[in-house]
């Protein structure tokens, strides 16, 4: 169980900036999401999870292990698997060495050893080939992939992934859906992400992160229920587009064939001409969520683990 | 054009109001300030001058004083920050990615260039002008009392032109090249490094010894093309002393070729920047090569496509990886980092082309540098790693402080800082793991400066290698330096995490140990780096300062655990949050936090403590000074001259323990007082060493008062010694020489280790001295000017400068460990061996001498005709040219100046713990590094010279014992040089005698200090320049005067001098008293006293020129007629040889720098001489016909004139 309580994170600046503000979350065995706008301040609640940033107030315990403790902060990194949204590698060493590097970091082994684990790993994020490649020469998929690789190595209890998807083409992407469900069986995942698909495939639970506040803690279901029926979808002229902007809760207007494609949040009232009522996706949901509601109350939230 | 001009203007502005890093500034402004200060307390200054009160000194505010000051800071400071300055310019764009942006802003990389260049070089013109005013403030505004001597007015240009004409163009270079390396390689490292190589090469290729073994072409040409520009001030005005008064107020004279070169280094600095343009703005790696269009085609088709690799079906979960966790321990965490880190710093070419680059520079300086008595010394692997040691550790600091700023920084810079501390690694295993991997960077080094050494080991051809040396020196002193310097590293980056606070942090302390280093305040509890400390001796292998460079070395290790574990404390990967820290801040958190740290400071301040403790009980520490001083003060005003009886015999039996440095002495004076006056009390002096003391007058008890540590002897019954009055005065002691820590190990005269013991009775090392040691407790700025002696002082009666002016019978037993052999003055009676395995050597006195020596050690026996050599057999290969050294000079000697009195002449070899020969009577010391381990070529033969001189000492030294005045020493020293000098010609031939004296003279001409100069008739040792007027110009001086007088005439004359001044003679002479016995032996009086009131009364030296020589065609095809003007601008007026010759006079000889090539191979040596006289301030015409077509002109072939100006006495026609 990964709880966080009360959780506050004030960056020192002129003007200091509150990155987290008293954060209540509950997270047991399972994927859980973290969904949320740039700069929501899900990175630095990653960070502090992972036990590398220090929070200006509250508490996270990990099956009841404090991470302020250092002691027991230093057991937790035994039991972490962690992928940051801004890493690098060492450009000059080869997939397969930096891999071992960071697995003797780790103390990880196989019943092969060491260089044959790594190999192995790097087959499931489909790295093999690439395996005595320098990193320097990696794309940035394959870069992913080999953080990838190394965040899943050993037995971590809380796994943390951050933005883990972005640079994956679609089937590596599949690909890593498979290995997140297939670790999430007894731990605990933690995925944050301003994707919503990765959310909507992976998360049976996930709270939206706005301006460093839990803003709503639910399941994919009860989000997209909460908005059922009050998402309209209409095509607008460039010329009407601002006034539909000023007059309703645009979700999304994409230019698609010459014509603006829009979809508006409308709780009561009747539509603009020529919208019609859309099926809710999370997507809506979680744009309504960030953009137009108020307070955490206003979206349901799970009490209790998530 | 304009556009470019304003992009560039922008670009520079931007880079000046928002520098790369500020608190590299503020260091670079601070030390500027700091080191005004310096200066204006004369830590650099010209040497010239007069040393004593109210002499003219060098002001440190003239146009002189002020280039060489601008110059020095340039070397160590603004060069070094400047480079780094300007050099990041590019690399910081590069990594910030900012390059690339730029670049598609349409800015042109020579307008990016130009734009940073000049961003950087304002910064430099605000700190040259921050460092000028600094320097007026110091010395003008706010001026230091005691330099009021060395101040002249103040003269804006003095500051302001140094700065613009020679400072200025050598920092624009320097910048300018770390720019270039950094805008084409974008490698930060390579920047750093850029200045530290400027500087290397720089010292290394503008130095003194290697320059003057360079063909004159190449040494004007090297001088030409100096970027500092202050080579050209060096060789032009400061090399030769031109006097005080010239320097403070002549402006520095620019010549056009001068201003010529400078201009030439501004060209090709600003070429470097805007050659460095084409790339800067390009990533690493990309290559403008053009390349044909359709080979690009042909290559691009046999490249395969590249195709998605298709994933691999994977049908076993991770749990059937069957993977284990199992945290590692901490020291598997600091080998992992320290070989991953290694790895990172030994990839990159950077540290194995420096490495290489100090090894090249280490090697060559140590083989060229010259040894004691500007020799060249035999390699040995022991001396090399010792000569070493010091280069290799100021550049592997260096190379440590960029690599370790650039390998702290690595996790963070590739952003893989995440991965790596999101894992169970301790911070503190992350931070000793990186710094063992800096300890290797240093290892790197230490292993290429080692092939160095084979390289030159396998060239001389002359001693193999010795691991155990090179393990002591290069791997257990070496090692807590490199762990002390990494964990410092270490600190800086947990003070901050700015690479640049870093550098500046480690600039800053490498300056202070320099500075500190250089101001004589590092001692064994602080000397992190072992600087001028670690000297290698093939007999005694740091036995002498064993316990203090132990101690030294281990509280190293524990300061690098302490700052280690500081910088634990400091770093965390658990990034702190600010609100929270500020709100923990108090006595007992902070306290809680830094307790490892506290537990780990207490090692090293107890080993501080301990060694300060030792050192202040130690000979040189507080306890003895405050009781020295107490000494002088108490005693000086009633036993300053005081003359004490004189010892007629001495009876001494001394058991030394040289494993324990220890000794019993039980012993015997006989006194005799041959004063008129009674003597009621006896003033004594003895060491600080000695213990368990038992005095007796002629047998009974006494107990002497202590007064302030000067003992006062009276006899028993308290009666006044009365003159004529003989008394045995009896002692036995105890005593541990040396005792106790001093506070740095410097060289040492005497001492007893356990492989090799030098005493003498000039000291109080085992004996007491009857009399005040006027020394003892002097503090050196206490010391009273020189004594002003009326011209006829010799003719009164002069004590005698050594001795007490007795002649006395020696019966010296000298107990040593059986393996040992003891040698002291006269005859060896017998050996008896004791019961204990020990051996006593009796000697006995087969003549009188006026002092003795013990000297033991374990030898190898080398016997010639009458004389014979103990020394140790692994340095036997310069004995059998000492041997005949010992052999000619005892019979030449004995045949020109007077039969040798003595038995047996020997020559025993102590330790190389310091650089000196002793000539005892019977039983000259001599170190193992002044002729033991020198190597010879025809030009130069050390073992020889200084045998021979030693032995004149027999001489000139204890037959006649020179007296206690001015010009005394002369009678010893410079007789001893000139007997040297005669008998290298006599058995070595002209050539080897003219490259003793051109040594000579060369050690005189830029070793004197001409305001300082005193004549040789007036030399008292009070000067500075004393030593060498008396050593070389001495023996110079004799040389031409046997000349002038003939060598038979001049013989006859010292011969008599022995003869009228006996050792024991109660007026010792003085070099006049030489004069008056020599004119009497002169053919040519008038000659005589022109020639002595000229060199040895007056301070004559000639400053030769040859010019306007030309060759003309002669009467016959062959012949030709050469003239040309021959200039004195020094003084005296000189006759002086002018030849014209071909060929080579002598073969190239075996020195290691390859000799020139000659124009017309085999052509045999012809000349045809001329003499002119010229007198000071003229020119005089000269003529030669020769019946050949000369190729050179040379002024004093023969080397028997001395003067300034040899390097241009030769001219190629």
């Amino acid at each position: 169980m990964l709880a966080i309580e009360n959780l506050t994170k004030v960056y020192s600046g002129n003007p200091p900036v509150a990155a987290l503000t008293d954060v209540n979350l509950k997270i047991g065995e399972g994927m859980f999401g973290l969904l949320g706008p740039n700069g929501a301040g899900k990175s630095t609640l990653m960070k502090i999870l992972a036990g590398l940033l220090e929070p200006t107030a509250g508490r996270v315990t990990i099956d009841g292990a404090d991470l302020a403790d250092p002691v027991q902060r230093a057991a937790h990194y035994e039991r972490l698997g962690y992928l940051p949204q801004d890493f690098g590698f060492y450009g000059h060493l080869s997939g397969q060495k930096m891999l071992e590097f960071l697995l003797e970091l780790k103390g990880v082994t196989g019943p092969k050893g060491r260089r044959s684990l790594a190999m192995e790993l790097l087959h499931r994020v489909n790295l093999a080939h690439a395996a005595t490649r320098k990193v320097r020469e990696y794309s940035g998929g394959m870069r992913q992939r080999l953080g990838i690789a190394q965040a899943i190595a050993g037995d971590p209890r809380l796994v943390i992934v951050d933005e883990p998807t972005a640079g994956l083409d679609p089937e590596e992407r599949m690909r890593f859906y498979r290995l997140l469900s297939e670790l999430s069986v007894g731990r605990i995942i933690l995925l944050s992400t301003h994707i919503v698909e990765d959310v909507a495939t992976l998360c049976p639970r996930f709270a939206v992160i706005r301006k460093g506040s839990v803003v709503a803690l639910t399941t994919p279901k009860d989000a997209r229920d909460r908005i059922a029926g009050k998402i309209y979808e209409g095509v607008v002229s460039h010329e009407h587009l601002a006034a539909i902007s000023r007059d309703y809760h645009v979700t999304q207007a994409m230019v698609f064939d010459g014509t603006n494609q829009v979809r508006i949040f409308l709780e009561e009232g009747e539509p603009p001409a020529g919208f019609s009522s859309s099926p809710a996706t999370l997507e809506d949901a979680y744009l309504v969520s960030t953009r137009f509601t108020a307070n955490a109350s206003e979206m349901p939230v799970a009490g209790g683990v998530a | 054009m304009r556009t470019a001009i304003r992009r560039a203007l922008t670009v520079a502005r931007y880079d000046f109001r928002y520098p790369q890093s500020l608190a590299m500034l503020i260091v670079w402004g601070l030390l500027t300030v700091l080191l005004a200060l310096g200066m204006s307390i004369g830590i650099v200054q010209i040497s010239s001058g007069s040393s004593g009160v109210g002499g003219v000194k060098a002001h440190l505010t003239s146009e002189f004083s002020q280039a060489l000051q601008g110059s020095v800071l340039a070397v160590m400071i603004d060069g070094f920050f400047f480079a780094v300055l300007a050099g990041m310019a590019v690399p910081r764009d590069h990594e910030t990615r900012m390059l690339e942006i730029e670049r598609s802003s349409g800015l042109s990389p020579r307008s990016y260039v130009v734009g940073k260049f000049l961003g950087a070089t304002f910064w430099l013109a605000m700190m040259l002008a921050l460092q000028i005013a600094a320097r007026i403030f110091f010395n003008h505004v706010v001026p230091n009392a005691d330099m009021a001597e060395s101040r002249g007015p103040l003269v804006l240009s003095n500051y302001i032109r140094p700065m613009l004409l020679i400072v200025g163009p050598s920092l624009l270079f320097t910048g300018a090249t770390a720019f270039f390396l950094g805008a084409r390689t974008k490698n930060g490292v390579l920047v750093f490094l850029s200045p530290v190589f400027l500087i290397l090469a720089y010292t290394f290729l503008y130095n003194e010894t290697l320059l003057n073994r360079m063909p004159n072409a190449v040494k004007q040409g090297l001088i030409a093309v100096d970027p500092t520009g202050t080579e050209w001030l060096n060789q032009k005005f400061l090399r030769e002393d031109r006097g005080a008064a010239y320097y403070n107020t002549t402006p520095i004279p620019y010549e056009p070729q001068f201003l010529g070169s400078r201009a030439l280094i501004l060209a090709l600095s600003l070429g470097l920047v805007f050659a460095s343009g084409s790339r800067a703005m390009e990533p690493v790696g990309s290559s403008r090569r053009k390349h044909k269009p359709a080979r690009i085609k042909s290559e691009i088709a046999e490249v395969p496509v590249s195709e998605k690799v298709e994933a691999p079906a994977i049908s076993t979960s991770l749990a059937d990886m069957g993977m284990r966790t199992r945290r590692p321990g901490w020291l598997r965490y600091v080998l992992t980092i320290a070989r991953a880190e290694s790895r990172n710093l030994v990839r990159g070419p950077g540290l194995w082309l420096f490495g290489v680059i100090i090894a090249f520079i280490a090697t060559v300086r140590t083989v060229v540098m010259p040894g004691p008595l500007n020799t060249t010394i035999l390699v040995t692997s022991g001396d090399f790693a010792a000569q070493t040691f010091g280069i290799v550790t100021f550049c592997t600091s260096l190379l440590a402080l960029f690599f370790g700023m650039n390998a702290l920084e690595r996790e963070r810079s590739a952003r893989i800082e995440p991965f790596v501390f999101g894992t169970p690694l301790p911070i503190s295993a992350w931070l000793v793991g990186k710094s063992l991997a800096f300890v290797i960077v240093g290892f790197a080094v230490v292993a290429s400066v080692f092939v160095g050494m084979v390289i030159t080991i396998l060239y001389q051809r002359q001693t193999g290698i010795e691991w155990i040396p090179l393990g002591i020196i290069w791997g257990l002193l070496l090692l807590p330096s490199f762990f002390f310097w990494s964990s410092c590293i270490c600190l800086f980056r947990a003070v901050s995490s700015n690479v640049y606070a870093v550098l500046a942090l480690g600039a800053f302390a490498l300056g202070l140990t320099t500075a500190a280093s250089i101001r004589d305040y590092m001692h064994w509890a602080n000397n992190w780096p072992l600087w001028s400390t670690v000297r290698y001796s093939d007999i005694s292998r740091f036995e002498l300062y064993r316990e203090a460079i132990t101690a030294n070395r281990i509280s190293m290790m524990c300061w690098g655990v302490f700052l280690l574990t500081l910088a634990s404390v400091r770093v965390t990967k658990y990034t702190p949050d600010i609100v929270r820290w500020r709100s923990r801040i108090g006595f007992r958190s902070i306290l809680k936090r830094y307790a490892p740290a506290i537990a780990a400071s207490i090692l090293p301040l107890v080993a501080y403590g301990a060694i300060y403790q030792r050192i202040r009980q130690g000979p040189e520490g507080a306890v003895t000074k405050k009781a020295d001083k107490d000494y002088w003060r108490k005693n000086v005003a009633t036993f300053f001259d005081f003359k004490p009886p004189t010892i007629t015999a001495v009876d001494l039996k001394i058991a030394i323990d040289p494993a324990k440095s220890s000794f019993h002495a039980d012993g015997s004076f006989v006194l005799k007082n041959h004063r008129k006056e009674p003597m009621d009390e006896i003033p004594m002096t003895i060491g600080h060493h000695l213990s368990n003391e038992t005095w007796t007058w002629d047998g009974k008890p006494i107990v002497p008062e202590n007064r302030a540590g000067l003992k006062i002897v009276r006899k028993p019954d308290k009666t006044p010694f009365a003159p004529g009055e003989t008394a045995k005065f009896g002692f036995i002691y105890d005593g541990t020489f040396p005792k106790g820590m001093n506070r740095i190990g410097t060289t040492r005269m005497e001492f007893i280790v356990p492989s090799s013991v030098v005493l003498t009775s000039f000291s109080q090392s085992f004996l007491p001295k009857f009399g005040f040691d006027e020394n003892r407790g002097l503090a050196p700025r206490d010391r009273p000017e020189a004594k002003k002696y009326p011209d006829d002082y010799y003719k009164k009666q002069v004590d005698p400068a050594i001795g007490d002016g007795s002649k006395m019978t020696t019966n010296i037993e000298v107990t040593v460990p059986g393996d040992f052999r003891a040698n002291s003055v006269g005859t060896l009676e017998k050996v008896i061996e004791q019961l204990d395995g020990t051996k006593t050597f009796v000697w006995k006195s087969d003549h009188p001498v006026s002092f003795f020596n013990i000297v033991a050690g374990r030898w190898t026996e080398a016997k010639g005709d009458g004389v014979v050599i103990y020394h140790d057999s692994r340095h036997g290969r310069n004995v059998p040219e000492m041997l005949r050294g010992l052999e000619a000079a005892r019979k030449h000697y004995g045949e020109w100046f007077g039969v040798f009195p003595w038995k047996e002449l020997k020559l025993s070899e102590f330790a190389g713990l310091a650089d000196y020969a002793q000539g005892f009577p019977t039983n000259i010391t001599f170190s193992e590094s002044i002729g033991f381990k020198t190597l010879s070529d025809e030009d130069s033969n050390t073992a020889f010279y200084v045998t021979a001189h030693e032995a004149a000492h027999q001489w000139w030294g204890n037959m006649l014992v020179p007296g206690a005045g001015p010009g005394g020493n002369v009678l010893s020293e410079a007789l001893a040089n000139y007997s040297a000098i005669r008998l290298v010609e006599k058995e070595l031939g002209e050539r080897a005698r003219i490259g003793l004296m051109k040594n000579m003279e060369f050690r005189y001409v830029f070793g004197r200090r001409g305001d300082d100069e005193q004549a040789l008739n007036k030399v008292d040792g009070s000067k500075p320049t004393d030593q060498t007027v008396t050593y070389e110009r001495g023996g110079w001086v004799f040389w031409m005067l046997s000349r002038l007088m003939g060598v038979e005439a001049f013989h006859k004359g010292l011969a008599e001098m022995i003869r009228k001044y006996p050792a024991g003679s109660q007026d010792a002479p003085l070099v006049e008293d030489l004069l008056e016995v020599l004119r009497e032996h002169a053919p040519d009086k008038p000659a005589f006293d022109r020639f002595a009131d000229q060199w040895i009364k007056g301070k004559a030296l000639p400053n030769m020129f040859l010019d306007d020589v030309k060759v003309a065609d002669g009467t016959t095809a062959e012949s030709r007629k050469v003239t040309g003007k021959v200039r004195n601008d020094g003084t005296g007026t000189v006759e002086v040889e002018v030849a014209a010759s071909v060929g080579r006079r002598f073969p190239p000889g075996k020195s290691w720098l390859p000799a020139p090539p000659e124009k017309k191979p085999g052509e045999p040596y012809k000349d045809v001489r001329t003499k002119v006289s010229v007198e000071p301030g003229k020119s005089v015409d000269f003529t030669i016909d020769t019946p050949f077509l000369p190729e050179k002109v040379t002024l004093d072939p023969d080397l028997n004139l001395l003067l300034i100006g040899r390097d241009r006495s030769e001219k190629a026609l």
